[in-house]
């Protein structure tokens, strides 16, 4: 007895169903014949399938691949595919949960998912939007009274990470081809900003007092705000000074891409 | 009463844009008339991509070739990823704008793969409502691009060849013409190219592409990896014959040579379409 034909509506699921690895009628769809047979065709597919996200993974995390190696690294990616099948049709995000993943699946070996966030921190920040860097003298131009509410408005790659482990030093050695240090957690974290420099991914290491200002000033806070507060948090420091010199180096080093004074 | 044509004048011969190559292309003119960019590279918010891709374009005249359309799907055209595409058309400004005729996801189950379509009634009803739905859209005729496969339905009541002429016909979109893909079909089907070409609709065919492939001895994959190779140089040809001046350009997507190397292939295309044109016999066989 003949089968009615699926609809494609069925045919096509049951096509993802078989590239992703479940059961599926897509044997009984396939026509035979020809010099090589039907498990074979639709092996064909599943294979590319496979590969094909487990590539886009290790162009996506280039330290993490070489951290792990190629058998360890495609071993992970193929079990972050199973349980994170790719949504997006554009494959460029298809990593965005993995280094969540990574953190999850290796609960022994937290400084493979740390990697694995710098790695994509970075690759955010190498595509992400675009926006006119702020000129220093725009904060020459502004008003002193608009001093009182300004808030800064950052380049759209700013975007803070905070290392448990010596993740840095592992990255750091894995650019530079060498082999990376023992895994250890740090008595205190790493601060990390990453942005977008001169076209290039960009980071670099934030001590306490930066870092709570970036914190505060990332979150929408004022400007004279956020420097009261840091007054009161460092009562050891001259925070004005302090942060005169922090907001040029945030200029030179494109950070900031604009001055936004409430009317 | 003359009828406009539906394809614009052919732009000459191209290459696929590649990151391995912007150097190049921005530090001196190169002997490329135009070039095609995969649209899913630039869908991005900014960066180098997007800066890459304005300092180029200055340059040289550009088509944009997707991925993602999945222009066979049950689901229809993702209306995000049509926004973000609409938005790198105007950017662009491109020559045409191409996808493939397959399907590569459906309901957000994405494969990434260009997935064949059963050559059936319901499929043909499928994709020519998207090509509507998407030239709406965009305000222009797309160009759909017959793919490779490994595999065939039992569903299908048509070939392959009348799959895609009727596509064209009743969605009214133009045809990429890929010569690698109809032979690597052929192979793997066990179809003679030729019939695949003779039933592609001459007036619709405004741009064609060569790539290169892998043969495994009892099929072959399409890979994109090599040279193209001889029978695909001589389908080219008889593509040549049959549709005359098209837009041809190659697609290199791995193991990618210097830009010389390229540009030695891409004169092989310029050479056989030279050889048509100028030889007497080429002429008597187009005009036949």
């Amino acid at each position: 007895m003949n089968h009615p034909a699926p609809t494609l509506e069925a045919l096509q699921a049951d096509f993802i169903d078989h590239l992703q690895g479940a059961p599926s009628r897509m044997a009984s769809a396939v026509a035979e014949g020809g010099r090589i047979g039907v498990e074979r065709r639709l092996a064909i597919y599943r294979n590319a399938y496979g590969a094909r996200l487990v590539e886009a993974l290790r162009d996506s995390f280039g330290h993490t691949l070489r951290y792990l190696g190629d058998e360890g690294f495609d071993a992970m990616a193929r079990g972050y595919l199973a349980e994170h099948p790719s949504t997006h049709p554009n494959l460029r995000w298809f990593g965005g949960r993995f280094a969540e993943w990574l953190t999850a699946t290796c609960p022994d070996d937290p400084d493979i998912g740390e990697l694995a966030a710098l790695d994509w921190a970075l690759r955010l920040a190498f595509d992400g939007a675009d926006a006119p860097p702020l000129a220093l003298d725009a904060l020459a131009a502004l008003p002193p009274e608009a001093w009182a509410t300004v808030r800064l408005v950052w380049h759209p790659t700013c975007r803070r990470l905070a290392l448990q482990h010596n993740t840095l030093a592992i990255w750091q050695a894995l650019d530079q081809d060498r082999a990376p240090p023992a895994a250890e957690r740090l008595a205190a974290p790493t601060r990390l900003l990453v942005w977008r420099r001169e076209q290039q991914p960009h980071f670099r290491s934030l001590g306490d007092f930066e870092a709570a200002a970036i914190d505060r000033l990332l979150a929408g806070a004022g400007f004279a705000a956020t420097c009261e507060a840091l007054q009161a948090e460092f009562p050891d420091l001259d925070t004005v000074p302090e942060t005169g010199a922090l907001l040029r180096r945030w200029i030179d080093e494109g950070l900031l891409g604009g001055l936004d004074v409430p009317a | 009463m003359p009828t406009a044509p539906l394809t614009r004048p052919s732009p000459g011969f191209g290459l696929g844009l590649r990151t391995a190559h912007y150097g190049a292309f921005l530090a001196e003119p190169q002997r490329v008339d135009w070039l095609e960019i995969i649209s899913e590279n630039y869908m991005v918010p900014g960066g180098k991509p997007l800066r890459m891709l304005d300092e180029i374009r200055a340059r040289y005249p550009m088509a944009m070739h997707g991925v993602s359309l999945s222009i066979g799907s049950v689901a229809g055209p993702d209306p995000d990823y049509l926004k973000s595409l609409a938005a790198l058309v105007r950017r662009v400004e491109p020559l045409w704008v191409s996808d493939h005729l397959c399907w590569t996801g459906v309901h957000g189950r994405q494969s990434h793969d260009l997935l064949p379509l059963p050559y059936s009634d319901e499929a043909l009803r499928t994709v020519v409502r998207n090509v509507r739905q998407v030239q709406d859209a965009l305000g222009r005729r797309i160009l759909l691009e017959n793919v490779s496969s490994y595999l065939e339905f039992k569903d299908s009541r048509m070939s392959e060849w009348d799959f895609v002429a009727a596509v064209c016909e009743e969605a009214d979109c133009l045809l990429l013409l890929d010569v690698n893909n109809i032979h690597v079909s052929s192979v793997n089907h066990g179809f003679d190219a030729l019939d695949h070409l003779r039933a592609m609709p001459a007036a619709r065919v405004q741009q064609i592409h060569l790539a290169g492939h892998t043969d495994h001895g009892d099929h072959v994959i399409d890979t994109h990896d090599h040279p193209v190779a001889a029978p695909v140089w001589e389908l080219y040809r008889e593509a040549l014959l049959r549709f005359g001046d098209v837009a041809t350009m190659i697609e290199r997507d791995d193991h990618i040579p210097p830009l010389p190397e390229l540009i030695d292939e891409l004169d092989q295309a310029r050479a056989v379409a030279a050889d048509l044109t100028a030889g007497p016999r080429g002429a008597d066989r187009r005009a036949a």
